[in-house]
């Protein structure tokens, strides 16, 4: 049978960048109608563009994709091996794993990156809560209910990630943290009044001082939708249920406000990161320590030698004390990096300890979290 | 409110008197939060009248920018004056000598010299004459871009200038601003929204500003109050009576599509209040730590021709690291087909290209280069270089001449 001639594309559906193929899909980003090959040469190179700028590599790094089996973490080890083979950074990768014990949920989305794991050739290490701290997300939640789920995990999942690095001798984390994520986050800080974080949080790289491992998010300026598209044009194999401890709640409103301001405005992401770019904070001024003295004259003489030497201690309400030389601390018990005398996984865990069931029954199942009891769901049938 | 140069004068010496009594300006919308901060100050300068031998610390200007010529509402400013005038009680005002002033909106276009300005792929922006007759008003010129958002933007900007205009025109060195705490909120997420990160310092916080060689001194005295305890103290004192609810409530009927992203900001924080009270005032606190950003690459400090707002570093530069603008090579013979196709369908268009050798590269801020991508390629028309304060007091005699409000 002869081949059924095509009809021409009508100019007016041409693609908007190379004006030669019909655009099939609109690019969140900027609304452009795009085909399908220059939606994946835009997307690429804009990631490889962001990668030079920030030298983000050097040649023969050995670097850690930090690997959920999520749509980001998936397209990241997929586009830097694509880049790293284009453009030779002569890269190392590893894909590294955090299983926070999260029946139903994690267990499978492990499965996920052992497949991609062979997809892509990588190695891949997989380091467990159990392991590190003795307690799956599923017994947190057990026992501290499900509204503090994230900052739980978040904490742990944090040094997890650095201390699978080091376990493997890298030094370098990448993320799958895209500019939905930064400009979440940049909404949050304002939110929460977080001066702290305020200046930073855009960093495609962070690196405190002392610390071993560098973190980078090569997906700072790309999109989640785009994200998802490149995964299905390109057929990725992803996992793609939500984790099922719920966010926190001012979190989520944070969120659904992003998403209602994008509906309208879809540059307002990146509108959002150019903002938290330039949000610089007034320097703060020292205390004039002269006043002090002449405040404290005749009421209280400890009080203005105290403030002579200079040795105040700030406490904390949750009774941490902030040290004065403040990068390159141990915590005391855990001999990982932090701010405090004892690092806040070890303070989150102690809670945590005090508050475990001194007896356990054998056999028990009900610590297994609400993924589980959906999937138990999933399975039924008349 | 509570500085030296408000409190009340002494002396025999009037010129001296004169001289030290600061001339303060208040924009009224006729929004609870500046009908009850006008309400305030009567109440002042009142108390400092009836002190004995004592002069009032300050001369009042209270500006209304009308803006009847292009919102649909067809509000009688004049009347509401009138209404306004008489709540407040018209021989008190009389004799503590505030001035009113009705500002019409569209003197920020007379008073200047249109240009057009656009924006390339590569987000270089000219602006130069336009072939054609350049004579817009207000209401055309913001109907050149169909996103409300922008055009909201734009009006503030209009609203803005228009204020800070009036100040050098009036003579006065102190600005009142009548914003809430709940509105200063809403102010420092929006400008954050729009990538203008940079102007919440200069938006949020109370000090001197230098305009056209002139300072001033802008105030928010209400900056600690939140709306609802200002929407409370309006009922009490009815002043609800004659405020214009402008913004109040129209929003909640719209679909999301239909809402500028102010409005979005406004009605998340009305919906976050209630669990999380704190949520305004520590927005508030956070915009008011923040200062200028610093430049990067020996970047020079510019203007932006479009906001007059300041420019820290190069948006272009900037937007061309993450936007790739180059298709995927071509392939098939089919493509390439296609291309010629296209060449010949644009080449009718080339022909009047937009940029012109006479126009010139323009700054433009990242925030400005947003909104113009949402009025097409065609161009926008606007009201571009600041007056100087000569051109202002010239025009300002005009209007006066012709008959407006004192």
């Amino acid at each position: 049978m002869p081949e059924p001639t095509k009809k021409p594309v009508k100019v007016s559906q041409l693609c908007e960048l190379c004006h030669s193929r019909k655009a099939v899909m609109k690019r969140p980003k900027n609304l452009q109608k795009l085909c399908k090959q220059c939606f994946f040469h835009v997307f690429e190179t804009e990631i490889h563009l962001t990668i030079q700028k920030e030298q983000l590599f050097y040649k023969g790094e050995r670097v850690a994709i930090g690997a959920s089996g999520g749509k980001d973490s998936t397209v990241l080890a997929s586009i830097l091996k694509t880049l790293n083979e284009r453009y030779n950074y002569g890269l190392e990768l590893v894909l590294l794993s955090i299983d926070e014990g999260i029946v139903g949920y994690r267990d499978d989305s492990l499965a996920t990156v052992k497949r991609n794991q062979k997809q892509y050739e990588m190695p891949l290490e997989i380091v467990s809560y159990r392991d590190l701290y003795n307690w799956t997300m599923d017994e947190i939640v057990a026992c501290s209910g499900i509204k503090s789920s994230c900052t739980y995990c978040g904490v742990l999942r944090r040094q997890a990630l650095d201390r699978g690095a080091l376990k493997l001798g890298i030094h370098h984390v990448v993320t799958g943290h895209n500019a939905d994520d930064m400009a979440e986050t940049v909404l949050m800080n304002l939110l929460r009044g977080d001066t702290a974080r305020l200046e930073n949080s855009v960093n495609v790289t962070t690196k405190s001082s002392g610390s071993p491992i560098k973190r980078s998010k090569p997906f700072k300026y790309t999109y989640q939708k785009e994200i998802v598209l490149y995964a299905h044009y390109k057929k990725l194999d992803y996992f793609s249920t939500e984790c099922t401890y719920a966010p926190e709640a001012f979190r989520g409103t944070a969120r659904v406000l992003l998403k209602n301001l994008e509906s309208i405005r879809p540059s307002c992401i990146l509108d959002i990161i150019h903002s938290g770019e330039h949000f610089k904070l007034k320097e703060r001024k020292k205390r004039d320590l002269a006043k002090n003295r002449k405040a404290g004259k005749g009421r209280n003489t400890a009080t203005s030698a105290a403030a002579n030497s200079n040795k105040e201690v700030e406490v904390r309400p949750d009774g941490s004390v902030s040290l004065h030389s403040r990068d390159g601390n141990r915590c005391e018990r855990c001999g990982y990096l932090s701010m405090n005398r004892v690092c806040k996984a070890c303070i989150l865990i102690e809670g945590l300890e005090l508050s475990r069931a001194k007896v356990a029954i054998e056999g028990d199942t009900s610590v297994n979290g609400a993924a589980k009891l959906t999937k138990t769901l999933e399975q039924l049938s008349f | 409110m509570s500085e030296e140069k408000f409190k009340v004068k002494y002396g025999k010496n009037l010129e001296d008197i004169k001289a030290k009594t600061p001339t303060v300006l208040l924009p009224v919308s006729f929004g609870e939060s500046s009908l009850v901060l006008l309400d305030i100050i009567v109440s002042q300068l009142e108390e400092q009248s009836a002190m004995n031998r004592a002069h009032i610390g300050y001369k009042l200007v209270v500006v209304i920018i009308d803006e009847s010529d292009f919102d649909n509402t067809k509000i009688d400013i004049k009347d509401h004056v009138q209404k306004l005038k008489e709540v407040s009680g018209t021989d008190l005002l009389d004799k503590l000598d505030i001035k009113f002033k009705i500002i019409k909106s569209e003197s920020y276009v007379t008073s200047n010299r249109l240009q057009k300005i656009f924006l390339t792929h590569d987000f270089q922006s000219f602006s130069g004459k336009s072939e054609s007759d350049l004579d817009l008003d207000l209401k055309t010129i913001l109907l050149q871009t169909s996103d409300k958002s922008t055009r909201e933007d734009l009006l503030n900007i209009v609203r803005k200038e228009t204020i800070l205009r009036t100040a050098i025109a009036e003579n006065c060195s102190v600005i009142l601003f009548g914003h809430s705490m709940s509105k200063l909120a809403d102010d420092v997420l929006s400008l954050a929204v729009k990538g203008r990160g940079s102007e919440i310092s200069d938006n949020l916080t109370d000090g001197i500003i230098e305009y056209e060689r002139s300072n001033l001194h802008i105030l928010h005295p209400l900056r600690d109050i939140l709306f609802s305890e200002i929407k409370e103290y309006s009922k009490l004192c009815g002043l609800s009576e004659i405020s214009l609810n402008i913004s109040e409530g129209t929003t909640v009927k719209k679909s999301i599509k239909n809402k500028t992203i102010n409005e979005l900001i406004k009605d998340y924080f009305r919906s976050v209040e209630v669990e999380y009270p704190e949520v305004i005032s520590t927005v508030v606190k956070i915009g008011s730590k923040m200062a200028h950003p610093p430049t990067q690459d020996d970047f020079q400090i510019k203007n932006c021709i479009l906001c007059s707002n300041s420019i820290y570093n190069d948006p272009k530069h900037w937007l061309e690291q993450i936007t790739v603008h180059g298709g995927a090579p071509l392939e098939l013979e089919e493509e390439k087909a296609n291309l010629e196709a296209y060449l010949a369908s644009v080449k009718d268009k080339k022909s009047d290209s937009l940029i012109h050798e006479a126009d010139e590269v323009v700054p433009l801020c990242y925030g400005c280069i947003v909104n113009l991508g949402t009025t097409g390629q065609s161009g926008f028309i606007w009201p571009t270089k600041r007056p100087s304060k000569q051109e202002i007091l010239d025009e300002y005699v005009l209007t006066d001449d012709e008959g407006d409000e004192d």
